[in-house]
């Protein structure tokens, strides 16, 4: 088993936060979860080092794997869409947005902090049909990065959000559930 | 990693991008060979890749089968690596988020006389 995010904090309240060597910050909403990620074509075996990192809302609600501005993925992960190959579409509000073969690299936070990190490397969230990158000018893109549900699903990947605390924890299968599974 | 540049524009459209037609195809053998691969899925076989109509490999890394694939002189924008798992839907449609597990909210029916006050 990995700890992925260990006690995750999101707060009642709006905060902010920087990305990169942006001198303003962006706003948070209260009860928004927000993790660090970077995005990477699907064919690359690693993540670079010093690969840029940015925030993503956590969004159980929403019903794709990672969904994205065009403007977030150069300005914030500095790769043009046309660099990550067309797998497909999503349709959403009538319009069909492009999905693109990438992976999305979790990075894990230190214990109690959303935007300090622990040393170990980022965890990819290995997408079968990418991620989903919206016109920037799109009134309904969203305002921020969207790591969904389905993009948890799909790597199998347990989420535990204490309310009471406001802590999020999030993990792979551990042995219990492997044994679980097979016995099933 | 491989350099693909496309001439698809990144704007939403009122229809489907157009997928390349080398991905496309690989993709239609891999929906094809989905139903016998299924079974054969494990921790080591949870990717496959294929070139057009040939596959090429099955592994437990995407990224791999796509380096292998390199290897071997492929021209990316031919292939395709898929997941070896159930799907509703093959690669290429479209996946509709206006509808998706929605139950239909203009149908009284599907409300149950019970749960109204």
């Amino acid at each position: 088993m990995t700890a992925l995010l260990r006690e995750l904090p999101y707060w009642d309240r709006s905060s902010r936060m920087r990305v990169g060597g942006a001198s303003v910050p962006i706003p948070v909403k209260a009860h928004q979860i927000v993790v660090w990620v970077s995005v990477a074509p699907a064919d690359a075996p690693a993540l670079e080092p010093g690969a840029p990192r940015f925030p993503a809302i956590l969004d159980t609600g929403s019903t794709f794997t990672f969904s994205l501005r065009q403007a977030h993925l150069q300005g914030w992960a500095g790769i043009h869409p046309n660099y990550l190959r067309l797998l497909g579409s999503i349709r959403h509000l009538g319009k069909y947005i492009p999905n693109r073969a990438a992976h999305v690299w979790l990075h894990g936070n230190r214990p109690g902090e959303r935007d300090v990190f622990t040393g170990r490397p980022p965890y990819r969230l290995k997408l079968k049909r990418g991620i989903a990158i919206y016109p920037s000018d799109m009134p309904q893109a969203p305002r921020l990065p969207l790591l969904g549900l389905m993009a948890l699903e799909e790597n199998r990947l347990h989420l535990k959000v204490d309310t009471e605390h406001r802590r999020v924890t999030l993990r792979t299968p551990d042995l219990v559930t492997w044994l679980w599974k097979r016995l099933s | 990693m491989s350099a693909v540049p496309q001439p698809a524009p990144e704007s939403s459209s009122d229809g489907p991008p157009e997928i390349p037609p080398g991905i496309r195809r690989s993709q239609e053998a891999y929906w094809r060979d989905l139903p016998q691969l299924l079974p054969l899925r494990s921790r080591k076989r949870e990717w496959v890749a294929y070139h057009l109509d040939e596959r090429v490999a099955i592994g437990s890394d995407a990224a791999e089968l796509y380096q292998e694939c390199y290897r071997r002189g492929f021209d990316g924008n031919e292939i395709y690596v898929g997941r070896i798992e159930y799907d509703e839907l093959p690669p290429w449609e479209p996946i509709d988020l206006d509808a998706y597990g929605e139950v239909p909210e203009e149908d009284p029916a599907s409300i149950p006389p019970e749960a109204l006050p």
